[in-house]
């Protein structure tokens, strides 16, 4: 199993976090902090020695922004590939370049078959630029690639954004779909948490709400009024 | 009671009742604003419901100082002093939202553009922005020029200078909205941009010193704030499907 980075979401997902070579898939409206996630999976992946590959059509610079944000470390760093500041770049109107400039960047990371994190932001731009089952397939054969390397990929999509149809079908290429979304009950609004499904792990209906701070994800299981 | 003095009294009226559903409808959308900024968690978004709410708060501050001038003390240095202060602060306030809703518009696009080439635009927009509030509020402070006693009766000519840098930002947050395909940024872009238009319509249009336009005035606010209010509505999409068989349901 591979830690999340946040002690109460490995206990969540069963005590020790996302399956090995499993594909995670975060969705949530804009806002929520799904990219939090992604930031905290590489960040313990940093920490405990495992190589990281961070997939962004933003610029470096306002990753670290957000890092900085959220009060994550920036000492150690992952390999990008981004639009600005990278060795690497990620041009969002060429998906044969995306898919080339990943698996050569996940093949030059792995040191003798070691586990690689690979976290990206990237479906929901090329959800927004290319046909869905352009997209589709495209994203199931990196997941695959990925984990014939030992990765395991964490990405985010933007619910809202596209059409829950679309929105269904993704979620049916990851191990793992984890939903955070923001309900209105009464007067108040409420950020709500959920494991909508996980490889080796029971159905869990409970919401849980939650709240990032100092470093950590507090969550607490989420009572209706 | 003379007709003119019925007619005064009925005006006066309509402005106080339209100015407390103005106010109502502001404070409302603060309320909205800075519950749903509550919930969020992205550093960026936050910032960005929390100056809605602070637009909101301002722009009641100004409703009701505006109430305050017309009705009780049109020529009081002070108050107009006051009221340019508020003025000024809500050009401010209303430029900070924007440049933040140009930095969330320029995440959600895809391509990730720098539009209207707003990086570099925005320290001069910034530059100009705080000349002229401290232009404005030299004038007042020095030629002793308030914002009913401007040549022509004309108030809404300053404010609208007052604003001017303001509305470059709204040009730059309009080619946002063509270029944004996503529709929970277009929809919180097309209340703000609503916002906006018609409150230079106001300031510009209607806010010549005769009782019909008075009127008018305080009507087309109330809709004005209709609009923020939808704006703060619109800072994150709100599920309220019931989280059935999800949730242990309390007693």
């Amino acid at each position: 199993m591979v830690s999340t980075g946040l002690e109460q979401l490995d206990t969540v997902l069963g005590g020790d976090g996302y399956p090995e070579k499993s594909s995670i898939l975060v969705a949530g409206p804009p806002g929520v902090g799904k990219e939090a996630l992604g930031y905290w999976f590489t960040r313990s992946g940093l920490v405990v020695g495992d190589p990281c590959l961070y997939v962004t059509h933003l610029a470096v610079s306002e990753v670290l922004e957000d890092l900085k944000a959220f009060r994550i470390s920036t000492d150690k760093l992952p390999s990008w590939i981004a639009s600005e500041g990278s060795e690497s770049k990620v041009d969002m109107n060429d998906l044969t370049s995306i898919s080339a400039t990943v698996k050569e960047s996940i093949r030059k990371n792995v040191v003798d078959g070691k586990r690689i994190r690979v976290v990206t932001d990237v479906l929901s731009p090329l959800l927004m630029l290319n046909p869905p089952d352009t997209i589709y397939r495209f994203f199931g054969q990196l997941l695959a690639d990925s984990k014939k390397n030992n990765a395991v990929f964490l990405a985010t999509i933007e619910e809202g954004m596209h059409q829950p149809q679309v929105l269904a079908a993704m979620e049916q290429l990851f191990d793992g779909v984890l939903e955070l979304r923001l309900y209105e009950e009464g007067p108040r609004v409420e950020p709500l948490f959920r494991v909508r499904k996980m490889r080796g792990l029971q159905p869990r209906p409970t919401y849980y709400r939650y709240e990032f701070s100092k470093g950590k994800m507090e969550m607490t299981p989420y009572v209706s009024k | 009671m003379s007709a003119s003095d019925i007619l005064g009294l009925v005006t006066s009226i309509l402005l106080f009742a339209f100015g407390a559903i103005v106010f109502g409808f502001y404070i409302y959308s603060a309320v909205w604003a800075f519950r749903i900024r509550r919930a969020l968690m992205s550093p960026l978004f936050k910032e960005r419901a929390r100056w809605v709410g602070i637009a909101a708060i301002t722009f009641a501050l100004l409703v009701s100082s505006n109430l305050l001038i017309r009705f009780f003390a049109s020529d009081n240095f002070y108050l107009g002093l006051l009221e340019y202060f508020v003025v000024d602060t809500a050009g401010i306030v209303m430029l900070v939202w924007i440049d933040i809703t140009i930095k969330v518009a320029r995440r959600s696009d895809p391509l990730n553009r720098n539009t209207f080439l707003w990086k570099q635009l925005r320290y001069f927009v910034w530059f100009f922005t705080f000349l002229t509030t401290a232009g404005s509020l030299a004038s007042v402070i020095f030629l002793h020029v308030s914002y009913f006693n401007i040549p022509g009766g004309n108030g809404g000519a300053f404010i609208a200078g007052s604003f001017g840098w303001v509305f470059l930002g709204f040009l730059a947050l309009y080619l946002s909205f063509k270029r944004s395909r996503d529709p929970i940024l277009r929809e919180h872009l097309k209340w703000l941009g609503l916002f906006l238009f018609l409150l230079l319509l106001i300031d510009t249009v209607f806010s010549q010193d005769f009782p019909a336009f008075r009127i008018a005035d305080e009507a087309l606010l109330a809709v004005d704030a209709y609009f923020l209010y939808r704006a703060a509505r619109s800072l994150a999409p709100l599920s309220r499907a019931p989280l059935e068989r999800s949730v242990e349901t309390s007693a």
